[in-house]
């Protein structure tokens, strides 16, 4: 759901859209961009931890993000949503870092299916996860099963489990049709399947 | 786009699978679906296993997300403010008396308005610089009933005369007019400044007439006898 929170903004300010204090920013009024990192920030933040994995790098996505989003604020024309947008931004400040650090962990579709069959995996129940390992490990696995995916599957998988977007909205942010979106995300869950029980097989 | 899947069905509903596990579907479509499920042991099993996979990942939970701190690039004019704010309230002054001074130049310049100084004092001139324009020495003379050059000169040295006499003249009677209505309010406030201090004076005194206020003043190292001896005095 786009547009939900406001719990950062204060005063009359708080009632105001985001397109009305892009209108305020664009007049001169430049503090008012603040505002919109505050009630954006966090979401921004999440997206970029989960989909790079490192603090200080979410933490420099996110810098990235919201001073190219001020810089290019005049180019954007309010028929997408500004929530759509910025994720976008955020979304390719992300991109660039990842290429930077190399894509050499990614688990790609041939790789699964290299033996030339369908994979089959043993299910481990989530009561039967828990016996065997902390939740801190449980939680590393998730990590390290969530940057093993192809970026395009992890960014659909991120937005709809983290950001809690809908089908629809995940669509606007990548410009794709909804059934692609659809699609990826049954991939990734797939993908994330295997490797998780693969890393737990690995301890 | 040809899906590429990786299946544990072949019954290409797995679009419908992804809407069902994530509470998308219509009523419609969550009933058909469903109906889908007993007969369909792929789907059923991704499904199974796709909640456990969202189990899994509900486990990394929302982390604290620092405080951005963000310096938002200032337009020049933000920055020439923020840049004068650095400076003491005199620099700030005087930088802003250049510009002043230097746009007020710009529109004398504008105008034709001249500035001299010379024996008479200072002189401003108004209105539009009277431009001669010289003829070449070379043109036939002007046609007899047009002006001579010499004769055009003096009339345009007497025009400009005229005119600063005349700016001049205004500007003394208004200096007079000034020094005057300054000595009234001067003479005024001198008057008013005159009462007030005589009044005060004679409320001083009356006051130092009164015994109380007396005896508060000299108590302290007047004898009985010096009080008597003032009280005939003042009689």
């Amino acid at each position: 759901m786009i547009g939900r929170l406001v719990e950062y903004d204060s005063g009359a300010e708080a009632e105001l859209s985001d397109n009305q204090l892009i209108e305020r920013t664009l007049a001169g009024e430049t503090d008012t961009f603040n505002l919109l990192v505050r009630r954006w920030e966090r979401q921004i933040y999440s997206l970029a931890l989960r989909m790079t994995g490192r603090e200080e790098e979410a933490r420099d996505v996110c810098q990235e993000t919201f001073l190219a989003a001020y810089r290019s604020l005049g180019s954007f024309r309010g028929e997408a949503k500004f929530s759509s947008w910025i994720y976008r931004i955020a979304l390719n400040a992300c991109h660039s870092r990842l290429r930077r650090q190399g894509t050499a962990s990614e688990l790609s579709l041939d790789e699964t299916d290299d033996e030339g069959r369908r994979i089959e995996i043993a299910d481990v129940s989530a009561e039967q996860a828990a016996d065997r390992l902390h939740r801190d490990e449980r939680v590393a696995i998730v990590r390290r099963a969530l940057h093993a995916l192809p970026t395009e599957m992890r960014q659909v998988i991120v937005m709809k489990e983290y950001e809690e977007l809908t089908f629809a909205e995940i669509a606007e942010v990548l410009g794709l049709p909804v059934s692609t979106v659809k699609s990826r995300l049954y991939t990734g869950l797939q993908l994330m399947r295997a490797k998780l029980a693969h890393l737990r097989e690995a301890i | 786009m040809t899906p590429n899947y990786l299946s544990s069905s072949a019954c290409g509903r797995q679009e419908d699978l992804i809407a069902y596990l994530y509470n998308e579907a219509s009523r419609d479509e969550r009933a058909g679906f469903e109906r889908h499920l007993k007969e369909c042991a792929g789907c059923s099993a991704d499904l199974k296993a796709f909640q456990n996979v969202r189990h899994e990942l509900e486990l990394w939970q929302a982390p604290f997300a620092p405080r951005l701190e963000i310096t938002l690039p200032k337009s020049r004019w933000q920055a020439l403010g923020e840049l004068l704010a650095l400076f003491p309230l005199w620099l700030r002054l005087a930088a802003a008396g250049a510009v002043v001074t230097a746009a007020a130049l710009v529109l004398f310049s504008i105008l034709g308005t001249t500035v001299s100084i010379g024996s008479g004092g200072v002189s401003v001139a108004f209105g539009q610089r009277q431009s001669v324009i010289e003829r070449p020495a070379d043109l036939k003379p002007a046609p007899a009933g047009l002006l001579t050059r010499a004769e055009a000169e003096a009339m345009i040295e007497q025009a400009v005369a005229a005119a600063r006499m005349k700016s001049q003249t205004e500007t003394q009677v208004q200096l007079a007019a000034l020094e005057q209505r300054l000595n009234v309010a001067h003479e005024a406030k001198l008057a008013n400044l005159t009462r007030k201090l005589r009044n005060d004076y004679r409320q001083m005194l009356a006051g130092l007439n009164q015994p109380s206020l007396r005896e508060w003043l000299f108590a302290a190292n007047e004898e009985p006898e010096t009080e008597v001896k003032d009280n005939e005095k003042s009689n």
